[in-house]
């Protein structure tokens, strides 16, 4: 039986301005760190490796030193990782990244029985990725799984969070999941495995490597949708600032809540 | 891939683009440049040219937008009742649609949803399109988008708007990579353009930039839109919105995931529904906190927090408000002592009156609060106290 659970590496800030002459983004610091999320999705996913005797890949898609991420994940348990890096992979959009992923998975594990996602990443912070892979994968996705049960090697019982309310499901695998930061509190990896990982146990997959390798269908020219500019968020100017006494920081809030019929004054009641 | 384009009323027929391609893959025919397949695109004669006449464009699947009309919003359900959130999408594409004349119309998938769609009538739409069947009753988002594509691939819709609810975050993208088309989650404002594209814009990086995003090489367009973000649609108290019931095919239905149990959660144990909020924040001391909660009580609020007051253990997370909590879209909410970061104000600045008082005059709260007030919280309760009395 095969896991895969997909993990990115993100900026440790997410502090960005825009060059106001440019209009390019201006990344302040190049610290990267695992997308938080995914923490989530490999414990859980190592959970089910444990009951299962599951072999557990994990997947990123990035440049060469997103293998440090895949580092963390098999310090963690994973017991190899699969860095997706290929010109022709970037300028992806949800699409074309979902698609990216998923014709990985299809290409180097036929026989998957189960991709773990985390519930969005704090970079793209879209929590689509997971969904559309499914979708290309033809395989049913269950989001947001904050426990599991009755764990076997052809099904598994997911708990959903759908809001109002939690639904348990039983999957027949294959699946595609999303994991829930209410599922528990991960693991971190230790330094001292960190330190003992074996980058070598990291295989890297290009476009030649999967089953599609056209082009067309990755990165930039299989994306649909187009950043056609990034500003800052602009405020409006009707705005007033009292700054004086705390009487007439008071008189100025009563004010207001009266002339807008929210108080009335010492009758309020 | 792309395709070298000449644009022969800047070209003078230098020549130079010739000389620097290493391909040969340009000459002159009839007075003018032209390219051979032999181009890599390898785009060295578009850095030669003097007058910038080359260019490589990106060679793409044109669509036919003349051929795409009307905008489609799918409806969330909550437990007996069509949510609030849909009718919220609804006033938005009502809007959208004026822009060419677009007919607005509604999918509902549930079940025994009879009662629940005729509260949809009136409010300007075209038509609300039922799906009632017992699989649908629970949502299992295969079956859904399964249902929802099939209906969908029949029409030619320009927009499909989808609710940004936690069951729609896994419904969207599920449609959408079934159409191979472009999503675009959270946007906090969608415009319409004449030739019908669909301008979205949603933050990023956590709310510190706003990204412009457009789909102009796929149909439908689609976006999910969070709750308290759009107006809701006006009632218009007429015979609009004709409904359909749509019958769905079995094989649709059928799915390798099946529904064990359901645990319904307390409803509106959350501050999302709050309309009057007063937010604790960090610069109030917690010895005034029993304070604010008798304001509060008074001004007939609810209290939210801030995401340090909830990482401290002061208030549930249910109760926090940011990105990272609730969205809220109050009649007035009141912050005190809340610093105003981005993460905090994207979750609240589109509520109709916002005060804050923080004895920061440089807090950045003050540049979305509609009245600010720079005082000492303990101090302001104290006048507060002296006016109309205790609040204890």
């Amino acid at each position: 039986m095969k896991i895969i659970v997909c993990i990115k590496q993100v900026p440790s800030t997410q502090k960005v301005a825009v060059d106001p002459t440019t209009g390019v983004l201006i990344r302040s610091g190049i610290d990267t760190k695992m997308n938080p999320y995914d923490l989530y999705a490999i414990d859980l996913a190592l959970q089910i490796k444990k009951s299962t005797k599951a072999q557990l890949t994990a997947i990123t898609m990035g440049p060469d030193s997103a293998k440090a991420v895949l580092k963390e994940a098999m310090a963690l348990g994973c017991d190899d990782g699969v860095l997706i890096s290929d010109r022709a992979f970037a300028g992806a959009d949800v699409l074309a990244t979902s698609y990216t992923l998923a014709s990985v998975v299809s290409s180097i594990a036929k026989d998957v029985a189960l991709v773990v996602c985390g519930k969005q990443t704090t970079d793209g912070d879209t929590a689509q990725v997971g969904a559309e892979m499914a979708a290309h994968l033809k395989m049913p996705f269950v989001g947001l799984v904050m426990g599991i049960h009755d764990v076997t090697t052809t099904s598994i019982g997911l708990t959903s969070d759908q809001g109002n309310q939690l639904v348990d499901l039983n999957v027949n695998y294959p699946a595609v999941i999303s994991v829930s930061e209410k599922v528990g509190q991960p693991d971190l990896p230790s330094y001292f495995r960190l330190s003992q990982m074996d980058e070598t146990k990291i295989k890297v997959v290009t476009l030649q490597d999967l089953d599609d390798h056209d082009p067309n269908h990755y990165g930039l020219s299989g994306s649909p949708t187009q950043v056609e500019k990034i500003f800052e968020p602009t405020h409006d100017n009707d705005h007033v600032l009292i700054h004086g006494s705390t009487k007439e920081a008071m008189d100025h809030f009563v004010e207001v809540m009266t002339s807008n019929h929210y108080f009335r004054g010492k009758d309020h009641g | 891939m792309g395709e070298l384009r000449i644009n022969h009323d800047k070209c003078v027929v230098c020549k130079q683009c010739i000389t620097a391609c290493a391909f040969n893959a340009l000459s002159v025919e009839d007075g003018h440049i032209s390219v051979n397949s032999a181009c890599r695109l390898c785009g060295s004669c578009v850095k030669k040219c003097p007058l910038h006449a080359i260019e490589i464009v990106e060679d793409r699947h044109v669509i036919d937008r003349d051929q795409y009309h009307d905008i489609m919003v799918i409806a969330e359900i909550d437990g007996s009742t069509i949510a609030p959130v849909s009718y919220e999408l609804i006033g938005e594409a009502l809007k959208l649609a004026a822009i060419r004349q677009d007919k607005v119309s509604v999918a509902v998938l549930g079940y025994q949803l009879d009662d629940m769609v005729k509260s949809l009538k009136g409010y300007g739409l075209d038509h609300i399109y039922v799906f009632d069947d017992p699989s649908l009753s629970i949502f299992r988002c295969d079956v859904f988008a399964n249902v929802l594509y099939d209906f969908l691939s029949k029409r030619k819709d320009n927009v499909v708007l989808i609710p940004a609810t936690l069951n729609g975050r896994s419904l969207a993208p599920s449609i959408a990579a079934r159409f191979k088309t472009g999503l675009t989650a959270d946007c906090t404002k969608l415009e319409m353009r004449e030739n019908g594209d669909l301008v979205q814009i949603r933050p990023a990086f956590g709310g510190n930039i706003m990204a412009m995003i457009l789909n102009s090489h796929a149909r439908p367009q689609m976006a999910t839109v969070r709750e308290k973000v759009m107006d809701r649609a006006i009632y218009k108290n007429d015979d609009s919105g004709t409904i359909e019931k749509i019958m769905v095919e079995p094989s649709l239905l059928q799915s390798s995931v099946l529904v064990e149990t359901v645990h319904d959660l307390p409803k509106a144990s959350n501050i999302s529904s709050a309309t009057r909020i007063i937010v604790i924040g960090r610069g109030v001391p917690v010895s005034d906190h029993p304070r604010i909660h008798g304001l509060a009580k008074k001004l007939d609020a609810t209290i939210g927090y801030t995401r340090p007051m909830v990482e401290k253990g002061i208030g549930s997370v249910l109760y926090q408000i940011g990105l990272s909590g609730r969205t809220v879209k109050a009649d007035w909410i009141l912050t005190l002592g809340v610093s105003g970061a981005i993460q905090f104000t994207a979750g609240m600045d589109q509520s109709s009156l916002i005060l804050a008082i923080n004895n920061d005059p440089n807090a950045s709260i003050f540049n979305i609060a509609h009245h600010g007030m720079v005082a000492d919280v303990s101090q302001w309760l104290d006048e507060w106290e002296k006016r109309y009395g205790s609040l204890q």
